[in-house]
């Protein structure tokens, strides 16, 4: 991660350069969609476009840009994974589905340019053979294993946050997190065998 | 959320990594992710070397996940743009935009951090940069929220650089069509308003288009790229951008003025109406299409579009400066209109010339369906003359305008007004002799006559040619009264005492006073008609050049001929006006005066009536062109000798009349038609007439009335072989008098066998109709072609 790059990005991002953002978008919308899936779950997944769950992801970001702050250089992703944590749990959510079918609706079918500006990352957002491998290996793990390689690797947490969440000591949280790997690259090895 | 997953454990574990190797791969991890830290394979596998190879294929595998799973922030130049200039104090975030004036970056002001952006241009080969540069600070000066402001202007080495407010928003081209449509009215208003403050400072934008106005958050407008040319009519040239461009734009003859930018203005409402520009295509095809000013009508494209907006961008898109909105306030002034509900001003030149173009392959197509039999003559004649119709002006007077509005009925009623008021005036003046001196005569009559002519002046060039041409009217039948009761008071022109030959008795007035105020009315109403191109000072022309050959004419015997009842000589001194007339309204015609042919000849046709019948009285006419008399065969005890001969000569003028709208209808030009029609409807009447008097006087033979009844009746018959209504409808008419007559001279109306046998004439007829009818019926049945169309008629 070169971080003097994204932090400058972040920083044009942030005094409003479209282009800046544009690339910021780039390099987490694929991992970003890979989370929303694996947050979603097999069940979800089922009834939900995660590509759509992506973009009203990537335009609520819009609105929220400000918020980020640049300090953290690995803040975007774990910023945008909290922009989509929000919104899976509305989508998730059966009672207030109307709802957010017409959220949805109304901000895809606004005409204001938005939508370009993340129609361009979202078409360079391959969900490929690799990254269904990985879906595979990671949705096959013990819930534990899953959950905090998506905190540590998805969310991009620290890991007192993580132990925070998991209600462990951050070592045990680091502790985990190793045996999870472990799980997942003798899956990996499996499902490639 | 897979946290509360119940599931435990992984569902497809079985183990195909030895324990052994396992252990190893944890180990190896757990560093990894503790400390950071590599451990080697060899180590690890120490004492089993075995498993190495198995174990750097995971630590691989693992190592390879972890990067992919970490590689967040991969980021490598995704497209190489050029390097980002720098400037003194500012720190530039990104490139916005490159266009034909330069490019455009998006600045931190490092001083006063705020964001701006700045223009740049290349000074080297562009000559005007410094008058570029002063126009661009004059509009510095300025301040319009809507106007996106200047804040500083630089010429730096070989470049000019221009920092400006920057406008965090979308383009208006981009965010039009998601629009209201009032809400793109009411932006537009804006910004008309914005151009208009503008221009009351002397600058012009002369690059008005889509992409230089940005719309805020509140989707209040703002204007880039301002004060690029200042006022200079003959600057603005060959600069702007297709389509956006005016036509005056495209030639170096022509001025440019703030109504170049009011033609922008319609370009752009016209695509923010259509949502997409007037004209397409290469610049060649773009700017002939400017050049030629017809462009297809927005409602064309999107139905919804509202009719008062897509005239507001039609009036403000025509290709003539002086029939747009003269400024940007006007066009404000009728988006303004629109949104209040209120009907528009703007009335497109271009509805005219659409319709007239649009009418012809029309016009074409009855000429064909009259080739095909399909309809009959009058019929195409009725169809033509309603095609023509709407080729009026719709600003034209009354009589011939295509829609009546409280305006006109106004106008021309204080015309009317005018007229009344100013002959009661001359009334009073000249009978009664209440008003001594010119002076009051004058404020009464001359000072109206010069205000509404110059007020008429204005409202012509600005455009207001209704109202231009009604004040003209009113002004007009002012005039004549005014000359007289002056000449009258001057004693100028005043004929001497017992002079002969004058037209009006005592000293009311004298032929020269009435030939100099007619000869001056009809030259100024000429002028007037020629100039405003209205039918209606065409016809007010037309009436005054009756009068001026009244007063000419009387120099050579008028009053005489009146005097001693010689009708015929009255009509051969009014027949050289029925030719002028017609020759008149021919040259009006081969030169395009088509406005001022149609009066003159229907005047032309009316004269040649009154003409015809005047020489017919007295039975002169008989006498004097065949040189023989119907007298011998008058009863002797017949008062008039000569009401044979006139009654004759009469009746020959109604076959004279149809015999000349007949070769009007053949070989007359359009205009004449007119008149053709209105000889069509005269005929008859002047046909039927005379025998009807024939019988009124009742001196002639009694059975006059039976013949006179036989030819209303023939003449009805008539109608249907030469498909003109208005012979039905005179010997229907004659028939009626007929019959009365017949009753009167007989005293049959206290006879009720009377009524029964015109009942029962009646019933005849219907039972003709019926059986004509049933005649029809049964010759269509036998026609082969409808063989099947009856048989399925049976069947049903």
């Amino acid at each position: 991660m070169p971080p003097d790059i994204s932090r400058e990005l972040i920083e044009q991002a942030k005094s409003g350069s479209r282009q800046a953002l544009n690339r910021l978008y780039e390099q987490c919308a694929g991992r970003l969609l890979a989370f929303i899936r694996l947050r979603l779950g097999r069940d979800l997944r089922s009834r939900l476009e995660s590509r759509d769950i992506l973009q009203a992801t990537l335009l609520k970001s819009l609105e929220h840009v400000g918020e980020l702050r640049a300090d953290e250089t690995r803040s975007v992703m774990a910023w945008l994974a909290r922009i989509a944590e929000h919104e899976i749990r509305d989508c998730a959510d059966f009672h207030h589905r109307q709802r957010r079918d017409a959220a949805r609706e109304t901000q895809l079918d606004d005409d204001a340019p938005l939508p370009a500006l993340t129609r361009s990352a979202l078409s360079r957002v391959i969900f490929d053979e690799q990254s269904a491998r990985l879906e595979e290996a990671l949705e096959s793990l013990s819930p534990d294993h899953r959950e905090v390689i998506l905190l540590r690797k998805y969310e991009e947490l620290p890991f007192a946050e993580i132990g925070r969440r998991l209600r462990k000591s951050e070592d045990a949280s680091r502790m985990l997190l190793a045996r999870a790997m472990t799980a997942l690259t003798l899956k990996m090895a499996e499902i490639e065998r | 959320m897979t946290g509360s997953d119940p599931r435990v454990g992984s569902r497809r574990s079985a183990p195909r990594v030895s324990p052994d190797l396992e252990s190893r791969l944890a180990q190896f991890v757990e560093h990894h992710v503790l400390g950071g830290e590599r451990l080697a394979v060899s180590e690890l596998c120490a004492d089993r070397p075995d498993l190495a190879d198995s174990l750097t294929a995971l630590v691989n595998q693992y190592l390879s996940l972890t990067m992919s799973l970490d590689a967040s922030m991969d980021l490598s130049p995704a497209v190489d743009t050029p390097a980002l200039p720098s400037f003194d104090g500012f720190q530039t975030i990104e490139r916005i935009g490159t266009g034909g004036m330069g490019e455009v970056f998006k600045l931190r002001d490092l001083q006063l951090d705020r964001i701006v952006a700045a223009k740049v241009l290349p000074t080297s080969g562009n000559t005007g940069i410094t008058s570029f540069l002063s126009e661009a600070r004059a509009l510095a000066l300025f301040s319009d929220p809507r106007i996106v402001q200047i804040h500083e202007c630089r010429v730096d080495g070989d470049r000019a650089v221009i920092i400006m407010e920057f406008v965090d928003g979308f383009e208006l081209g981009r965010l039009g069509p998601s629009l209201e449509y009032a809400q793109r009215a009411r932006i537009l208003v804006d910004v008309c308003d914005a151009i208009h403050h503008a221009h009351s400072l002397g600058l012009q934008h002369r690059d008005l288009k889509p992409s230089n106005i940005m719309l805020d958050a509140k989707l209040s407008p703002r204007i880039l790229d301002f004060g690029l040319s200042g006022g200079d009519p003959e600057q603005g040239h060959f600069i702007g951008t297709l389509p956006y461009v005016a036509p005056e734009q495209l030639d170096r003859s022509q001025p440019i003025d703030a109504r170049t930018d009011v033609y922008a203005l319609g370009v752009l409402l016209y695509e923010l109406l259509c949502g997409r520009p007037p004209y397409a295509g290469d610049d060649r095809a773009v700017i002939e299409a400017i050049r030629a000013g017809t462009p297809r009508l927005p409602v064309e494209i999107t139905p919804s579009i509202p009719e008062p907006l897509q005239a507001i961008a039609l009036t403000a898109m025509d290709t003539d400066p002086g029939r747009r909105y003269q400024s940007a306030l006007d066009m404000a002034a009728d988006l303004r209109c629109f949104l209040a509900g209120r009907p528009v001003h703007g009335r497109p030149s271009l509805y005219a010339s659409t319709l007239g173009a649009r009418i012809r392959p029309h016009l074409d197509e009855i000429g064909e369906w009259l080739r095909l039999r399909l309809v009959y003559p009058h019929e195409a004649d009725r169809l033509r003359s309603a095609y023509r119709a709407l080729d009026a002006r719709e600003d034209d007077w009354i009589v011939e305008s295509r829609a009546l509005s409280f305006t006109q009925i106004a106008l021309y009623l204080g015309a009317f007004l005018l007229l009344c008021g100013s002959l009661f005036y001359f009334v009073a003046a000249r009978w009664y002799e209440r008003v001594d001196g010119v002076f009051r005569p004058f404020v009464v009559l001359a000072l109206p006559f010069i205000g509404l002519n110059i007020a008429a002046h204005h409202l012509y060039r600005r455009d207001q040619k209704a109202v231009a041409v009604a004040f003209y009217l009113a002004a007009i039948v002012l005039l004549p009264l005014f000359l007289l009761i002056l000449f009258d008071e001057t004693r100028l022109l005043v004929a001497p005492v017992g002079a002969l030959g004058q037209l009006f008795d005592g000293d009311v007035v004298s032929n020269r006073q009435l030939q100099a105020t007619s000869l001056v009315a009809c030259t100024w109403c000429g002028w007037l008609a020629l100039r405003t191109r209205t039918a209606a000072l065409s016809t007010v022309f037309t009436a005054l050049a009756f009068v001026f050959t009244i007063a000419v004419i009387s120099d050579f015997g008028l009053r005489e001929a009146i005097d001693s009842t010689r009708w015929d000589r009255l009509a051969v001194r009014f027949f050289p006006l029925v030719v002028g007339y017609a020759i008149a309204g021919a040259g009006a015609e081969r030169t395009g005066r088509s406005w001022f042919s149609r009066p003159l000849y229907l005047g032309s046709a009316a004269l040649l009536v009154c003409v015809m019948e005047l020489y017919a009285l007295d039975g002169r006419a008989v006498g004097q062109l065949g040189g023989f008399s119907l007298a011998a065969w008058q009863s002797p005890h017949v008062s008039d000798p000569t009401l044979l001969d006139t009654v004759a000569a009469m009746t020959l003028n109604g076959a004279l009349f149809y015999a000349i709208a007949d070769v009007l209808l053949r070989v007359g030009s359009v205009q004449s038609q007119t008149a053709a029609q209105l000889l069509f409807a005269i005929a008859p009447f002047a046909l039927l007439h005379p025998l009807g008097y024939l019988v009124r006087t009742g001196e002639y033979s009694p059975r006059v009335d039976w013949f006179y009844a036989a030819c209303a009746l023939a003449i009805m018959l008539l109608s249907q072989r030469r498909q003109r209504r208005s012979f039905y409808y005179a010997g229907m008419l004659n028939l009626g008098l007929a019959l009365y007559l017949i009753a009167l001279h007989r005293h049959w109306f206290e006879f009720p066998a009377w009524a029964i046998a015109v009942i029962v004439m009646g019933l005849t007829a219907l039972a003709a109709g019926f059986l004509l009818d049933r005649a029809n019926r049964v010759r269509r049945t036998d026609h082969p072609l409808f063989q099947t169309g009856t048989r399925s008629e049976h069947n049903s």
